[in-house]
């Protein structure tokens, strides 16, 4: 059955893949909407102590919001990258928030067990992480994008190839030395950012 | 190293070399390819050490914070969504009737709280279309003291409602992390009870007053929230209550539950309710704050709701000693079983909350001068005294003024405690005209005239504590000799007129001059004696601990009392400072209360 948001977020695609930047700006909205609607019924369904694998909401948002039988391959890449970057958002949101309200003495949600600390890093690490992408985005953009799909849209290195319509081999390479600098500037960063 | 595009490629084209080779392999390729450059070797070393740590950590931040975030029950369900024109920006908190969010007005980039009301309240149509009328006609009152409501609206999934955003804390979130101070009880009382007389009468029932529902900004405004609110809850609660209303209250675990302590007797009862039931709440609410203690608490629903139809409150003296007793009759009138012997009007509670703050503001609580000897005092007479305790500051400096111009010194405009000062020839005000002096807002008091009749130095609050003020005869504006965040009373010049004595919080001991300290042991009355020039300066501490500085007619001396309630001792200090000198005074049958001493004119 196709839905009318889904012909509305295949049409707006289709459009934005012909150049259309307008049909962007309507289409973040909708699938930001949809991957928060999809996070919450994870929580009612899996909760507490599942993991979460944000391939998985990503993947499911699209099957929900992409009419298979239109949407190309071109646009099944367009999507996880918009969903990409709305993912990136949302958690840099949520790490900004979540440490806010820790550092704003939210006593009731304190236990004794270490998952605050390492909650509280996290939270610090994809700051730094989200910082480190802006700088690395500025001096190697393919390389920040092929992050951006690895690890928030979850794609595979021969999906993030398409995506980019590079060879996997160029994804593989960019991805290690990525990771090797982003990985050293979350560490450099932690201390500063997670040190009071 | 500064990072350029063509120094990131050199390092990325030498490093995935490098990293394509055997690690046995490695060190050999980096020498060679960084040679003569050893900034560029020590970066490439540096991410191949930091690619060896790496692992899978970066892939894994992300889901573990995704997985975290929807964990995360508040935060994962509807921040970042929007209903309406608002987008949700956080969790407030959880009220019975559904979540409470921050979210911004995209329409007016304004702040606003949203309520998203839980579908089972919002199913009766008529009820929903009631709600709506009243919260809406208690919000056009544009009082200071009621939430302001925008809109109350709904998409296909909720209703909600959006209000005026109000940053601060709710009552019973205060109360948890702090005793609340007679002083501020009665203010928190005084704003809601303006509150609920202005809703009153405009038609409007609140229903479910109870500490939840007052918001506490922190400029000291109290806010009261969801007017007409319960009008969706009421009938939810069919079959053994008799389809009463029953409030909820927040737990601390954020479990909603039921609880009834608030409800008056009539809708204890599931009788009609008029605008007196929100009286009654007001009284508990009153009580609760004064105390700390609910008046009305059983084990059970069933219990409570039995002990506010049947059961006298503990009174609230007894539960802290420290309390004025003319509280007992404020919370009787408040929480009276029969809603005919309640407060009528919101407003009567009001203006009896402001003269029993006044009278404690000024020391002149009647309880207080019952004790000094007039015994046997009714009702009656207390609620006079209340009454001359209440009277308006401009009053009080008219007839300061008005003594002056009948040539009297300004000492003996003050009651003295011997039995000489008690003889004052009789004044008459007849042919005197009388002009106001201050006509600002709040309390004004304690006036005293300068020697040479120029001046005057009063007491005002009207920047939020005590702070002495001079102000000429003859007009212009006043100066507030004692600007700063303490409590500052109690203006004495000095008979030269060059320097005025009194009573400050400011050395921190007491946090107010309040007649009561309250929540401490110790009913002391003031703070410490301090000296100031007449026109303003730096002053200097003369005395730790006392009240009611009065000088010596040769300027030499100061005398004041000082010691616990009823058991004051007069003393006397030399205008320099240095060691106290008590005057010892003996008193058959007990001590009395021992205030304002004043020196007779010959100084003996």
């Amino acid at each position: 059955m196709t839905t009318l948001s889904q012909t509305g977020v295949t049409d707006l695609l289709m459009h934005w893949s012909n150049g259309d930047q307008e049909a962007l700006n309507e289409l973040i909205p909708m699938v930001y909407d949809e991957l928060h609607k999809l996070a919450s019924r994870y929580l009612r369904r899996e909760r507490p102590d599942h993991t979460l694998q944000t391939t998985a909401l990503v993947h499911e948002a699209y099957l929900k919001l992409v009419d298979q039988r239109k949407a190309n391959w071109k646009n099944r890449v367009q999507f996880f990258a918009v969903a990409a970057q709305l993912m990136r958002r949302i958690l840099v949101d949520y790490a900004r928030r979540h440490r806010a309200s820790k550092r704003g003495g939210d006593f009731c949600k304190l236990s004794l067990d270490e998952g605050l600390v390492s909650s509280e890093e996290k939270d610090a690490e994809l700051l730094a992480l989200d910082e480190a992408l802006d700088r690395l985005a500025a001096i190697d953009p393919q390389q920040s994008r092929v992050v951006e799909l690895r690890v928030f849209a979850g794609l595979s290195l021969e999906e993030t190839a398409q995506a980019l319509n590079i060879s996997p081999r160029t994804v593989r390479r960019e991805w290690s030395m990525a990771k090797a600098w982003l990985h050293r500037q979350i560490k450099n960063q932690r201390p500063l950012v997670a040190g009071n | 190293m500064a990072m350029t595009p063509e120094r990131w490629q050199q390092v990325k084209q030498i490093f995935q070399s490098a990293i394509e080779r055997q690690p046995g392999e490695r060190d050999g390729f980096i020498s060679q390819a960084c040679a003569n450059d050893p900034e560029l070797r020590s970066e490439v070393e540096s991410l191949i050490s930091s690619h060896n740590q790496a692992g899978d950590s970066v892939e894994e931040l992300a889901t573990q914070l995704a997985a975290q975030m929807v964990t995360d029950d508040r935060d994962a369900s509807l921040i970042g969504r929007t209903f309406g024109p608002y987008r949700i920006i956080s969790s407030i908190g959880k009220g019975g009737m559904g979540e409470v969010y921050l979210a911004q007005d995209s329409r007016l980039s304004r702040r606003v709280a949203l309520k998203l009301l839980r579908k089972e309240f919002t199913k009766d149509e008529d009820r929903l279309r009631r709600f709506k009328q009243e919260s809406r006609a208690a919000s056009s009152l544009n009082h200071p003291n009621i939430v302001t409501v925008y809109e109350i609206g709904q998409t296909d999934l909720l209703h909600f409602m959006a209000t005026e955003y109000v940053e601060g804390e709710t009552l019973r979130q205060h109360m948890r992390a702090t005793r609340v101070k007679l002083r501020e009880a009665l203010d928190v009382a005084i704003q809601t009870a303006s509150a609920l007389a202005a809703a009153h009468h405009a038609g409007i029932i609140h229903r479910d007053i109870k500490p939840e529902n007052i918001m506490l900004r922190g400029d000291g405004y109290a806010k009261v929230l969801d007017f007409g609110l319960a009008k969706l809850t009421e009938q939810q609660t069919s079959g053994d209550l008799r389809d009463t209303t029953v409030p909820f209250v927040e737990t601390e675990s954020g479990v909603v539950m039921g609880t009834a302590n608030y409800m008056s007797p009539e809708q204890a009862e599931a009788r009609s309710v008029d605008h007196r039931t929100d009286i009654f709440s007001l009284g508990v609410v009153l009580y609760e704050m004064l105390t700390g203690n609910q008046p009305f608490s059983g084990k059970s629903l069933i219990a409570t709701l039995h002990a506010i139809i049947n059961e006298e409150p503990r009174p609230a003296t007894e539960v802290n000693p420290q309390l004025p007793r003319e509280v007992l009759d404020i919370l009787d009138k408040a929480m009276a079983k029969a809603p005919n012997e309640r407060y009528q009007h919101a407003g009567d509670f009001e203006i009896d909350l402001r003269r029993l703050k006044r009278a404690v503001e000024t020391n002149s609580l009647s309880s207080l001068q019952t004790k000094l000897g007039r015994t046997g005092i009714g009702p009656q007479g207390k609620r006079a005294t209340l009454l001359r305790a209440g009277a308006s500051a401009l009053i009080i400096l008219t007839v300061a003024a008005a003594a002056w111009m009948l040539g009297r010194s300004s000492g003996s405009s003050k009651v003295g405690v011997s039995a000489e000062a008690q003889s004052t020839r009789p004044v008459t005000l007849e042919h005197v005209k009388l002009a106001p002096l201050t006509i600002d807002p709040g309390f004004e008091g304690e006036p005293t005239f300068s020697p040479d009749g120029q001046t005057v130095a009063y007491v005002s609050d009207r920047i939020g504590n005590f702070d002495i003020f001079l102000k000429q005869v003859s007009g212009g504006p006043d100066i507030n000799l004692t600007n700063n965040a303490a409590d500052d009373m109690q203006p004495a010049f000095s008979p030269d007129g060059k320097q005025i004595a009194f009573v400050s919080s400011r050395s921190g001991e007491y946090d107010c001059l309040c007649f009561f300290v309250y929540g401490t042991d110790q009913p002391l009355m003031g703070g410490a004696i301090w000296i100031m020039p007449a026109l303003g300066g730096s002053p200097r501490r003369i005395v730790e601990s006392g009240t009611f500085p009065s000088w010596s007619p040769d300027g030499l001396g100061i005398l004041y009392s000082s010691g616990p309630w009823f058991g004051q001792k007069i003393y006397r200090v030399a205008s320099t400072g240095g060691e106290p000198r008590e005057i010892p005074i003996k008193f058959e049958g007990g001590a009395p209360y021992m205030a304002y001493p004043s020196y007779s004119p010959d100084g003996h």
